[in-house]
């Protein structure tokens, strides 16, 4: 997975790189938060990011808030470092946006921890959204009629949302997949026949006759 | 660091460029009254020593860093002279592990006294 670092102390991103590497990570880095936002913003940018609060130009706060405000960026998995420890921090690192808050000098065992947690979430995120995208192209290949059809009982007219009356079949051709092959059933062909012909008794067989 | 040579030499060869200049940095900072840049140079030192386990400097700075964020610049000054003299010790002993670990010829020179933070 690709991880961004965003620190502007070279030793302890060096220091960082070389573990997550190890780690099996795909490292991206940035030495100062203008860069670390232009990566972050990159289309097949790193989604999962550590991000040192206190950096020149646009700090670590700033980013997360961000971050939050692009929707593109609005799941991605942003934890602070920051030496500042204590709950009004960690509070205003996490309001600013942050998932995840680790005070430095960090923990390996813990940062592993709580990397794996940030690509638990973004690997259910990209569940989640995919599924989603499946069902939508399902519902857009799928009209299915459903519901209550208000019918007139004598021609048999719907009423569509607009409050027209429509014939049966154009309405079931414009709501579904449906289209007509056209026939005549036995009984009107007799009424037909009948109109046609007074002195013809006997309706035709069964047969239907296509278009 | 996990017994990785390489990466320790790596890490030292950085502070040894990167420490230096950041405590020239929070010198100049001071001499131009600039409390914001005395903290940033400082939190900054302070960072990269943590990860060398230079924990005097890291004390050090982090005093320069806290006089700095209380805008007390005459205190900044005063913490300012024990980092640096923290970092004079740290640089050749830091150089001697350098060259130990690189297998190369490096030494320190005779007037630089050789204490790790």
């Amino acid at each position: 997975m690709k991880i961004l670092i965003a620190e502007d102390d070279a030793v302890s991103r060096l220091a960082l790189e070389s573990t997550l590497i190890r780690w099996g990570y795909q490292v991206v880095t940035a030495s100062d938060g203008r860069a670390a936002w232009d990566a972050l913003r990159q289309e097949d940018g790193p989604r999962l990011a550590l991000l040192d609060w206190m950096m020149p130009d646009l700090d670590g706060l700033e980013l997360c808030r961000r971050a939050r405000a692009c929707p593109e960026l609005a799941s991605a998995y942003l934890v602070l470092l920051t030496a500042k420890g204590g709950t009004e921090n960690l509070v205003a690192g996490l309001e600013a946006g942050a998932d995840d808050y680790l005070v430095k000098p960090v923990d390996r065992p813990q940062l592993r921890a709580r990397l794996r947690v940030g690509e638990r979430i973004l690997g259910l995120q990209q569940a989640l959204t995919d599924r989603v995208r499946e069902v939508n192209e399902a519902l857009n290949s799928v009209k299915q009629l459903q519901g209550l059809l208000p019918i007139c009982a004598y021609c048999k007219k719907i009423r569509d949302d607009r409050n027209y009356w429509q014939q049966l079949e154009s309405y079931i051709t414009e709501h579904s997949e449906v289209r007509f092959s056209h026939g005549i059933c036995p009984d009107c062909m007799g009424r037909v026949m009948q109109q046609l012909s007074p002195a013809a008794q006997e309706p035709p067989g069964q047969g239907e006759a296509g278009d | 660091m996990e017994g990785d040579a390489a990466l320790v030499c790596q890490l030292i060869r950085l502070f040894l460029t990167s420490g230096p200049r950041l405590g020239r940095s929070v010198a100049e900072a001071l001499a131009a009254g600039d409390a914001d840049g005395v903290r940033q140079a400082a939190h900054t030192l302070k960072g990269s020593a943590s990860c060398l386990c230079a924990t005097g400097v890291a004390a050090a700075a982090l005093r320069v860093e806290a006089a700095a964020e209380a805008g007390d610049l005459r205190e900044a000054a005063g913490a300012h002279s024990l980092l640096d003299g923290e970092l004079q010790c740290l640089l050749p002993r830091l150089r001697d592990l350098a060259a130990e670990l690189a297998g190369e010829g490096l030494t320190t020179s005779p007037d630089e006294p050789g204490r790790a933070s």
